[in-house]
C-alpha cells in the first residue's frame, strides 16, 4: 500500500532544542498511534505534517503534495482534519457557531449543506443538545469534543490528533474510539497520546518517539514484548527495579532487570513502552 | 357531533396552497381543523412531504444562523453572504474592545487638538491607527479558531488580507467623524486620509514579503520622521500648514499610497493560493 504520509530527514528546532531529529516516517491507511513523554517532539512532528509549521530541515510529502508550497499545502488542507494540543477557541462562539466557522474555512460555501454538516459532526461527538451553549461555558471535556467535532468535517482523509482524548470520561473515551475505529477503514489517522490502552484498543500500529527521534515501530503487541521478562509482582518495591508501583491490590509491579529465579508476569503495552523510555533515557545519561 | 367534513379535494386543495384557496373558505377549513380529528387526519395524509422537509430545514436553518455578532448581523443585511460575512466578523480587531479604543482616541487626539486650538495633532496621528490595526489582524495566533483555523485550506494571506481592509474600512469611517471636530477648516480636516491609505496599504503591500508589524513599524517609524524633518526645514510653521499637508505633498503621498494599492492587487493571484504558517 502506497504511503498517504512520506517523511524523510526531518528536523525542527527552537533556538537550542532540537525538537525533531532526523526523523523518517511513512503512514498508510488505518490508525498509527504515537506515544512519547511530554517534549519529546510529537506536537512538533503534528504541526510540522498538519502544514502550521514549517522543518528546518528534511522532506514531507502529504497525498504526493509537498507542504512547503503554497499549492501543495492548499491540496493537503482540503483533505485534512487537525486537532492541536491546544484548540485555542474563539469563547465567543457557542459551538455550532465555531465548528460552522471552521467549516467555512474548510470551503463549506453552501450554507445548507454546511448546516447540516456541521449538525451532523456535533451529532457524532454527543454535542447536539448543547449546540447553542457559549464555548466559554463548556466543560473542558465537552471542549475536547468540540474540537474533534471539526476533526470530522466532511470525513477527511488524513486526521492528525494531538492528545484528543484528554479531559474525556471513561464513556466518552469509547465513543471516541468508536468513531475512530470507522474512520480508520478509509483514511489515515495519527493518534498522539498518554493513554497507552487507547492505543492497545486501537492501534495496528504504534510509534515510539523519544529526544525527537524514533525509538520503537511496530506493533502494540510487539511493544509490550519489550517488557518480556522484564516485569514481576512482588510484595514491596524491589530494590532491583528501575521503576515500581503499588496496584489495588496492595501487590507492587516492578519493572527493570528483576532478580533471579523471579517469576515474571505479563507485559502491558505500557510496561513496555516504559522499558523503552527507561532504556532510552539510561542511554542518554550514560552518553557523556 | 360535527357531521360536516370538509372534502377531499379541498383538502387536498388546502393542503398543497393554502393560500390559492379565497380567505372565507381557508378560515372556515382551519377553524374546522381545530376540533374534527377526521379532516386533520385528512390533511395530514395529503400533505406533501418534500414541502415539509424544506419548512422544516428552513427553520433549522434559521435558527442556526441566529446568534451571529452585531458585525455579522450588520454584514448580512448589507447583502454579504452567510460565509464571508462570518469570517470577517471574526476579525479579532473588529472586536467591541478594539473598536472602542479607536474611539477613545479618536476622541482624545480631537479634544487634544481643539484644546489647544491645532489640529496638526490629529492629521500627523490619525494615520497611524488603522496602519496598526492593519499590522494587529497578521499577528500571530489571533484566528477566533486558533490553529484548527490555520490547517484548512481557506485561512491564509488573502484571509488576512480581507480582515485588514474591513478593520481599516471602520477606522476610517470613525476617523473621518473626528476629522469633523478638529479645528480646521474644510478639506484640509481630511489632510490625514492619503497618508493614512498610504501606511496602510504600504503595510499590506509590504506584508506580501515581510511580516506585516515590522513592515508597519518602519513606515510609522518614516512618517514620523518625515514629519520631524518637515518641521526642522520649516522652524515656526504648524504642521497642518506644512509641506506634507499641502497640495504638492499630498499629491505625492497619493502616488504612494496608488503604488502601494498596484502591489497588492498584483500580488493578489499569488496570495489567495498562499496558505502557509
Amino acid at each position: 500500500m502506497s504511503a498517504t504520509v512520506r517523511v524523510r530527514g526531518l528536523r525542527k528546532q527552537f533556538g537550542s532544542t532540537v525538537a525533531v531529529d532526523d526523523l523518517d516516517l511513512d503512514l498508510t491507511v488505518g490508525l498509527t498511534g504515537l506515544l512519547g513523554p511530554n517534549g519529546a517532539g510529537k506536537s512538533t512532528l503534528m504541526r510540522m505534517l498538519a502544514t502550521v509549521a514549517a522543518p528546518d530541515e528534511g522532506e514531507i510529502s502529504v497525498f504526493g503534495h509537498d507542504p512547503a508550497t503554497p499549492a501543495g499545502r492548499l491540496e493537503i488542507r482540503r483533505r485534512l482534519g487537525y486537532q492541536p494540543q491546544e484548540p485555542g477557541f474563539h469563547q465567543q462562539f457557542n459551538c455550532f457557531q465555531f465548528v460552522d466557522y471552521v467549516a467555512i474555512l474548510k470551503e463549506w460555501t453552501n450554507r445548507r449543506e454546511r448546516h447540516d454538516e456541521v449538525r451532523r459532526v456535533l451529532g457524532l461527538v454527543g454535542l447536539s443538545d448543547v449546540s447553542n451553549r457559549r464555548i466559554s461555558r463548556l466543560s473542558g471535556g465537552m471542549r475536547r469534543r468540540l474540537a474533534i467535532a471539526q476533526v470530522l468535517l466532511g470525513d477527511p482523509d488524513l486526521l492528525i490528533l494531538d492528545e484528543p482524548t484528554a479531559g474525556l470520561d471513561p464513556e466518552q473515551r469509547l465513543r471516541f474510539r468508536e468513531l475512530l475505529g470507522s474512520a480508520a477503514a478509509h483514511a489515515t489517522i495519527l493518534l498522539s497520546t498518554h493513554q497507552t490502552d487507547d492505543v492497545a484498543a486501537l492501534c495496528a500500529r504504534v510509534v515510539v518517539i523519544l529526544d525527537g527521534r524514533i525509538r520503537f515501530d511496530g506493533s502494540p503487541a510487539e511493544l509490550a514484548g519489550m517488557a518480556t521478562g522484564r516485569v514481576w509482582m512482588a510484595d514491596g518495591r524491589d530494590p532491583q527495579a528501575r521503576l515500581a508501583w503499588v496496584g489495588g491490590d496492595g501487590r507492587w509491579r516492578n519493572i527493570g532487570d528483576p532478580p533471579a529465579n523471579m517469576v515474571v508476569d505479563a507485559p502491558t503495552i505500557e510496561d513496555g513502552y516504559l522499558v523503552l523510555a527507561g532504556d532510552a533515557g539510561a542511554a542518554t545519561r550514560a552518553d557523556p | 357531533m360535527n357531521e360536516w367534513h370538509v372534502s377531499e379535494q379541498l383538502i387536498a386543495d388546502f393542503a398543497r396552497s393554502p393560500g390559492a384557496i379565497d380567505e372565507v373558505t381557508a378560515a372556515s377549513i382551519e377553524q374546522h381543523l381545530t376540533v374534527c380529528g377526521r379532516c386533520q387526519s385528512g390533511l395530514a395524509a395529503a400533505a406533501p412531504e418534500a414541502p415539509i422537509d424544506a419548512i422544516w430545514a428552513e427553520v433549522e436553518d434559521r435558527i442556526d444562523r441566529a446568534g451571529g455578532g452585531v458585525t455579522e448581523r450588520l454584514l448580512q443585511r448589507l447583502a454579504v453572504d452567510s460565509a464571508p460575512a462570518r469570517l470577517i466578523a471574526a476579525t479579532p480587531a473588529l472586536r467591541v474592545g478594539t473598536l472602542l479604543a479607536v474611539g477613545v482616541i479618536t476622541v482624545a487626539v480631537v479634544w487634544a487638538s481643539r484644546a489647544a486650538q491645532v489640529g496638526g495633532a490629529y492629521l500627523a496621528l490619525a494615520p497611524v491607527v488603522p496602519t496598526l490595526l492593519v499590522a494587529l489582524s497578521f499577528a500571530p495566533g489571533t484566528d477566533p479558531a486558533g490553529e484548527c483555523g490555520l490547517a484548512t485550506p481557506a485561512f491564509g494571506f488573502g484571509l488576512l488580507m480581507r480582515r485588514a481592509l474591513a478593520i481599516e474600512l471602520v477606522t476610517l469611517m470613525v476617523l473621518g467623524v473626528g476629522s469633523l471636530l478638529v479645528p480646521i477648516s474644510g478639506l484640509d480636516a481630511l489632510g490625514w486620509l492619503l497618508p493614512a491609505l498610504a501606511l496602510s496599504m504600504g503595510t499590506l503591500a509590504g506584508a506580501t514579503r515581510w511580516p506585516a508589524p515590522e513592515v508597519a513599524g518602519i513606515l510609522i517609524a518614516a512618517w514620523m520622521g518625515a514629519l520631524t524633518v518637515v518641521n526642522i526645514v520649516e522652524p515656526g510653521r504648524q504642521v497642518a500648514d506644512s509641506a506634507v499637508f499641502a497640495p504638492a505633498g499630498q499629491f505625492v503621498i497619493g502616488l504612494l499610497a496608488a503604488g502601494a494599492c498596484v502591489v497588492v492587487a498584483r500580488n493578489r493571484p499569488s496570495i489567495l493560493q498562499e496558505a502557509g504558517p
